[in-house]
């Protein structure tokens, strides 16, 4: 007998090669050796991931127990494979030119980017494939405790099934999130798993041929040996038959793990041409000698032996050491590469989906695209990775290890073939629509648990035995084994039948009842002409960018070291030296390809566009990245609105600084204006004051001079009356004389006091202005007499002419003094109301200065405006008065 | 001109042969469907007489036959395919 | 001959200083606006100037730079009146190359004396 720890330690040494594979291949594939692992050879091999453990020892054990059947699992595959591949390469199509990074991402894309979608098909992947993993668990334990049998060691199968799990998990975080790059996809792991299906294949076959060749004596005897065994006749039931066949073709398909392989991770469509034949092939070998095996193991073994453990037993059981040992493996690679990459295939979609989306919107403000992304995304799966084992684990332990393994498999695989009728309908069905899909995955995932998966416990774990006996709430037509009253069927084609039809019927019926949004529309264009249109991506034209900023860009996104890399790769690759290659087409979709892992493609996408420009955009990019970018553009939204009232505070400021500035300019000006128009007038009475002294003036001169004096006197009066007035009226301690008045009369009293009208002709039409006002007369004529007499002095028109045109509205009445000079030049407009601002000549205006800024001050102490009205060929000045 | 007629020929007849091939592509797994779905069709063992029914090493032959026979015939038209291009984008 | 040009635009002041300067023996000469200021001068060749600030369309510095870019300006006598009353007004004017500078009000005979002495020999 083997011993215990010889088995472990070779154990042991395998995961370490296994683990020195991986990491060889990972710096091979670093420094660009890798192309030789994107042959159509190692495609193959990896899409080996389909034979588990249970192919491994439950097919031996499924034979055992029934016949043929379990040849169902590997021809529904085959028959997909054979001829459908063509359907493959269009998902693979698909999957390239959108990016795609799982089954979950296929169908969120398809069905408008939903997320809802993304989230409720990881749900089911994760629900379907847990059982899987408890089952490679449970085939790990259950294989090593044959070698236990009558020793005593420390290892209990929970404990041996515990530390599979925790390796696993340190393997997958190793080389399954050792970066973010989903697209550069996974070379160590890739290759791991092409040694690993070499292993199991030979171990299998070495198996089967020291059984055919060693125990029984060739295949004529094995042939013999069937006939005569329990399994000797054809017992299959139809229904199964056909049942499982369409069953393990859709898992195939829809399997997380296995669209993984085959879609995300195949580099060139033509190596779905080869794996068409070569893994039939491998199918073929692999199931070539499960029959003998079973039966030659039904024939020596003891009774009541493990037919699941047959593949180890029958060596052991001839003293073939060496074989079990390689069985053993066989059978330990089996289950550890399907584990790892359904854990790196559901991590993907756990980050992608669930975890990022939460986390963005948790935060509420979208994620502002920088290094922080990527670490939460990469935590966030090697999160998933663990989280994933450890449900793995707890399914194992609570489902007890008992049930056969084909069993639990056929459990998943019905379980995320709930997937198929939305995935092939996305493809195929332009009318599919959101809620169709949701539909039809809910319907499926909910009849599936009901039937098959809460069942699968027991009675009384997760359903009760009166539910089971007497359906739900007592309803017999509800009873999980027979819906609808239909019995006799098998389980597992009951369950099967009913699932999917029922999911294909609402997601039909759930398409046609409603309307795709116009992106879902989008998508389904682009997803159902993948395929006809030819082109498999848009392509990027020689752009006009510079590759430092494209670099500087990269860095934020995927990391300084690897973005460098990636750069000094590119460069090396077009003979150049340094970081900085040339921003050449192909440099670009390597880049792109690049970012995407980190942002998403439609992200990665859009932010390369806008840096080379040179892409055409489509309409569907926009939508893609209108999408995908929602929270982000909300985010920068409120940050520019953010950015608005920044812009518009600042110039709020700087208009308020403006004004200090001309303020303080126009206190100086006040001043100095104030000096000027007091010291004029005194000037002159300074000096006609010394003149007059003189005694020898003539008497002509004498009331001349005195009359100089006294006008000049009046003038400073005025002024001071004028500033006196306005300083009353700023500070607002006017005291108004409010009282019913008529406009026109006003209008006549200003008129006959501004006593202008031999220099400008006023036209009126007084019929308007006959209106009854609630005013101060006297201020308000004030203000009439100012314009007049303003126009008066500076309406330089050859026949000068004022126009008053009084107009009443239901709020206000306006007045607009409008003269037919040159106006005011638009600098000055703002000035004018201002102290001593005049825009001419100002010996001329015989005043300081001070008129429009007194009107001004008036108007506004009685309710309403005064405004130079542009645009009037003249000067005009508007008044509008409020109505009481 | 004539050798470009010639080419404009062989290229119309390139193309329908690809198309054949594509045909015959999608027309293999239905096929290798009903074949594999012939075994459960045949008679049965009733009441335990077994010279009634059929013998699995009978079927284990037919449907290992069966598909070595359509892996060869999927190798084929891959070869096809390749060398006459079809399929490629 | 003593003879000086007025450049002043208000008609009161420009009066008051004819009749000082006239009865002082000058021959006077007035010009009320800055546009034109230089070109009356070059008209008038007055041997004395006497300069407002604070002119209609042309402000007196500008003026007095103007002159003083002239050789035949170049050292004639400037005296500039402002009424502002600002000392940086001073600086102005004296860095422009005023010859004196007085703000107003004025004494009569102050002005007459400060033209006197720039005028110096003249008879």
């Amino acid at each position: 007998m083997l011993s215990l720890d010889l088995l472990i330690f070779v154990s042991l040494i395998y995961v370490a090669f296994l683990f020195g594979v991986a990491f060889w291949a990972e710096r091979a594939s670093d420094v660009g050796r890798g192309g030789w692992m994107r042959t159509p050879l190692i495609y193959t091999l990896s899409l080996s991931i389909y034979c588990t453990a249970w192919t491994f020892y439950g097919a031996v054990g499924f034979a055992a127990r029934s016949g043929l059947e379990f040849l169902t699992i590997y021809l529904g595959p085959t028959v997909v494979l054979i001829g459908w591949w063509l359907i493959l390469r269009r998902l693979v199509r698909i999957a390239r030119a959108e990016r795609i990074t799982s089954i979950a991402d296929l169908v969120s894309s398809r069905f408008g980017k939903s997320a809802l979608l993304g989230g409720l098909v990881t749900v089911m992947a994760v629900v379907g494939t847990t059982p899987y993993i408890a089952l490679q668990l449970q085939s790990v334990t259950t294989s090593i405790s044959v070698f236990a049998k009558g020793t005593q060691n420390i290892l209990s199968s929970t404990n041996i099934a515990l530390w599979t799990a925790a390796g696993l998990a340190v393997f997958t975080i190793l080389f399954g999130t050792r970066n973010l790059d989903v697209n550069e996809r996974h070379s160590g792991v890739v290759i791991a798993i092409a040694v690993e299906a070499i292993v199991k294949l030979l171990a299998l076959l070495a198996v089967g041929v020291f059984v055919v060749w060693g125990l029984a004596g060739g295949a004529g005897d094995v042939l013999a040996r069937i006939d005569a065994s329990p399994i000797s006749q054809w017992e299959v039931s139809t229904g199964r038959w056909i049942g499982l066949t369409f069953l393990s073709a859709a898992a195939f398909l829809c399997l997380p793990r296995m669209f993984q392989v085959m879609v995300v991770e195949n580099s060139e469509e033509s190596h779905l041409a080869t794996a068409s034949w070569a893994f039939p092939l491998y199918l073929l070998l692999m199931s070539l000698f499960v029959i003998p095996i079973a039966v030659v193991g039904l024939d020596i073994l003891p009774a009541g032996s493990n037919p699941d453990l047959f593949v180890l037993t029958l060596p052991l059981s001839a003293e073939q050491n060496g074989l079990a040992m390689l069985a053993f493996l066989g059978g330990f690679s089996s289950a550890t590469s399907m584990v790892i990459v359904a854990a790196i295939a559901l991590s993907t979609m756990i980050s992608n989906h669930i975890v990022t989306p939460i986390w963005l919107r948790s935060r509420g403000q979208g994620a502002t695209i920088s290094g922080d992304v990527r670490s939460v995304v990469l935590t966030s799966r090697r999160i998933s990775i663990i989280v994933i084992l450890t449900l793995g684990y707890l399914y194992y332990r609570i489902s007890g290890g008992g049930a056969a393994l084909a069993s639990i498999g056929l459990i998943s695989f019905a379980g995320v073939a709930q997937i198929l009728p939305v995935m092939l309908g996305g493809i195929f069905w332009h009318s599919a629509t959101k809620i169709g899909a949701l539909a039809g995955l809910i319907c499926g995932l909910v009849v599936w648990s009901y039937t098959m998966f809460l069942p699968s416990f027991g009675p009384e774990v997760l359903i009760s035995q009166e539910t089971i006996d007497h359906g739900l709430w007592g309803l017999q037509w509800l009873r999980p084994t027979a819906l609808f009253g239909i019995q006799g069927l098998d389980p597992v084609v009951h369950a099967v039948l009913w699932s999917i039809l029922l999911n294909s019927f609402a997601f039909v019926a759930g398409s046609i009842l409603s309307r795709p949004s116009p992106l879902e529309r989008v998508q389904a264009v682009q997803f159902i002409s993948a395929f006809e249109s030819g082109s498999s991506a848009r392509g990027w034209q020689r752009g006009a960018t510079d590759a430092e900023d494209l670099l500087s860009m990269a860095q934020r996104i995927i990391g300084a070291a690897q973005a460098q890399n990636l750069f000094r790769t590119a460069a090396q690759r077009q003979g150049k030296q340094g970081y900085l290659p040339d921003p050449t087409p192909q440099f670009l979709e390597t880049l792109e390809r690049g970012l995407a892992g980190s942002v998403g493609a439609a992200t990665a996408h859009a932010m390369l566009g806008q840096m080379v420009g040179g892409s055409a955009v489509t309409v569907e990019d926009l939508m893609a990245v209108a999408d995908e970018t929602a929270q982000i553009m909300e985010y920068s939204n409120q940050l520019e609105a953010k950015s608005g009232e920044l812009t518009t505070t600042a110039r709020k400021l700087r208009d308020a600084n403006d004004k200090l500035t001309k303020l303080s300019i126009q206190k100086d000006a006040f001043l100095s204006q104030i000096s000027h128009e007091l010291r004029t007038p005194m000037t002159s009475i300074r000096a006609f004051s010394e003149i007059l002294q003189n005694p020898d003036l003539s008497d002509g001169d004498r009331p001349k001079y005195a009359r100089i004096i006294e006008d000049e006197t009046q003038r400073l009066t005025r002024l001071l009356d004028d500033l006196l007035d306005l300083s009353v009226l700023e500070n607002g301690q006017v005291s108004l004389d409010l009282r019913q008045a008529r406009l026109r009369e006003i209008l006549d009293r200003a008129q006959a006091s501004a006593n202008v009208d031999e220099q400008i002709r006023i036209r009126r039409s007084a019929g308007r202005e006959d209106i009854s006002i609630l005013t101060d007369p006297d201020r308000l004529t004030q203000v009439f007499i100012n314009l007049m007499s303003n126009a008066a002095k500076y309406c330089e028109a050859q026949r000068p002419k004022l126009t008053v045109i009084v107009t009443e509205a239901p709020a206000a009445i306006t007045v607009d003094f409008i003269d037919n000079g040159a106006g005011v030049d638009h600098a000055n407009q703002d000035m004018i109301f201002e102290k001593f601002s005049r825009a001419s000549d100002h010996s001329k205006a015989g005043g300081a200065g001070l008129g429009l800024a007194i009107c001004r001050e008036i108007i506004t102490n009685l309710g309403g405006q005064i405004s130079y009205l542009p645009g009037q060929r003249g000067a005009a000045f508007r008044i509008s008065l409020p109505r009481d | 001109m004539i050798g470009k007629s010639d080419q404009t020929l062989k290229r119309v007849a390139n193309a329908a042969r690809g198309q054949r091939l594509t045909d015959s592509v999608l027309i293999l797994p239905f096929v290798g469907a009903i074949l594999f779905l012939l075994p459960p069709m045949w008679p049965r063992a009733s009441e335990g007489v077994a010279a009634e029914g059929t013998a699995t090493s009978t079927a284990l032959i037919y449907l290992f036959v069966v598909w070595a026979g359509l892996i060869f015939c999927a190798l084929g038209l891959a070869l096809a395919l390749k060398r006459f291009g079809v399929g490629r984008s | 001959m003593r003879h000086v040009l007025l450049i002043e635009d208000e008609p009161n002041i420009v009066e008051a200083l004819s009749f000082i300067f006239l009865r002082d023996g000058w021959k006077v000469d007035a010009h009320s606006d800055g546009a034109n200021a230089v070109a009356t001068t070059v008209q008038t060749a007055p041997n004395a100037i006497i300069l407002d600030v604070m002119l209609p369309n042309r402000s007196g510095f500008e003026i007095l730079e103007e002159l003083r870019s002239l050789p035949d300006y170049k050292d004639i006598p400037i005296l500039m009146l402002t009424a502002r009353g600002q000392s940086k007004d001073r600086d102005i004017a004296m860095a422009r190359g005023a010859s004196q500078y007085m703000t107003k009000p004025f004494s009569n005979a102050e002005v007459l004396q400060t033209m006197n002495a720039l005028v110096g020999h003249l008879p």
